[in-house]
């Protein structure tokens, strides 16, 4: 028990941490939803490392954490949403066995910004925002991928 | 990665690169900006007249020789200002933080033909 509530201590802190990075070197391009989502990293790695229930947990702890720290209740409306779809479809991902970790994480990535734009949308109200489907939707696979192969490799290096 | 999730991708990354094209060049000029503040219609502006308008205490557009641009605004990401002009018909500048939406309106639909 303690084992675990030490284990679960340090990778909530470790993906606060790599939010409280971002935050600091953005490596922001001009729009909306575009980001590293370095905290994934910490997520998607826990998805294969240990189990979907204790990515939950940590991802779920980590965006209140960040949100109370750094970002008002909008930002979290956008984060929570994001988490929560992109954790979903990367467990039923990984569950059909069948997919490689780069593709469940560039699954992951696509459907945390659709789910980002469909927030949006409901916020605003406005049909214009499904324009930026396309830039998202690239920028979902180019980060997804990128934090799926970090991901392979860290699983690797751990074996 | 498999060869068919490698392909998968490609296809969806191919797709949404056409779709990006299809939006940045086929778009002719805007006519009028529309402006919504609080998901409610804050005015429509001619793009022809230069003008700067604005949006509560928090957003300053600004219009010139066609083109529209956040000029100043008090979010913290700062990325409708650093978005630029704009001036296609169906471009937009949106404000998160702020709620404002920029959108570029054309002229009235045109058609090709008409069947009655």
């Amino acid at each position: 028990m303690a084992n675990k509530v030490s284990y679960l201590g340090i990778m909530t802190a470790l993906a606060c941490i790599m939010s409280y990075i971002e935050f600091l070197l953005p490596f922001s391009v001009g729009i909306y939803g575009v980001k590293l989502g370095l905290a994934n990293l910490v997520i998607v790695s826990m998805l294969y490392l240990a189990n979907a229930r204790q990515a939950l947990l940590v991802s779920v702890v980590r965006v209140l954490l960040v949100s109370l720290l750094f970002a008002n209740f909008a930002v979290f409306l956008y984060s929570m949403s994001g988490a929560a779809v992109s954790l979903l479809v990367m467990t039923v991902a990984k569950k059909k066995e069948c997919f490689s970790i780069m593709m469940v994480s560039i699954l992951g990535g696509i459907s945390h910004n659709l789910a980002q734009l469909f927030v949006a949308y409901l916020l605003l109200e406005q049909l214009i925002v499904w324009n930026y489907f396309p830039v998202l939707l690239v920028s979902g696979i180019i980060t997804g991928g990128l934090i799926g192969y970090l991901t392979d490799r860290i699983k690797r290096a751990l074996k | 990665m498999k060869k068919k999730e490698i392909i998968f991708v490609f296809i969806l990354l191919v797709s949404a690169l056409g779709w990006l094209m299809v939006q940045s060049f086929a778009g002719k000029s805007g006519e009028t900006a529309r402006v919504d503040y609080d998901n409610r219609l804050y005015g429509t502006y001619p793009l022809s007249r230069e003008r700067i308008i604005k949006i509560g205490e928090s957003n300053t557009l600004e219009i010139t020789e066609g083109k529209i641009r956040m000029k100043e605004a008090t979010c913290p990401d700062q990325i409708c200002r650093k978005q630029g002009w704009i001036k296609r018909k169906g471009e937009s500048i949106i404000c998160l933080p702020n709620k404002v939406i920029v959108t570029l309106e054309g002229t009235e639909e045109e058609f090709d033909g008409v069947i009655n």
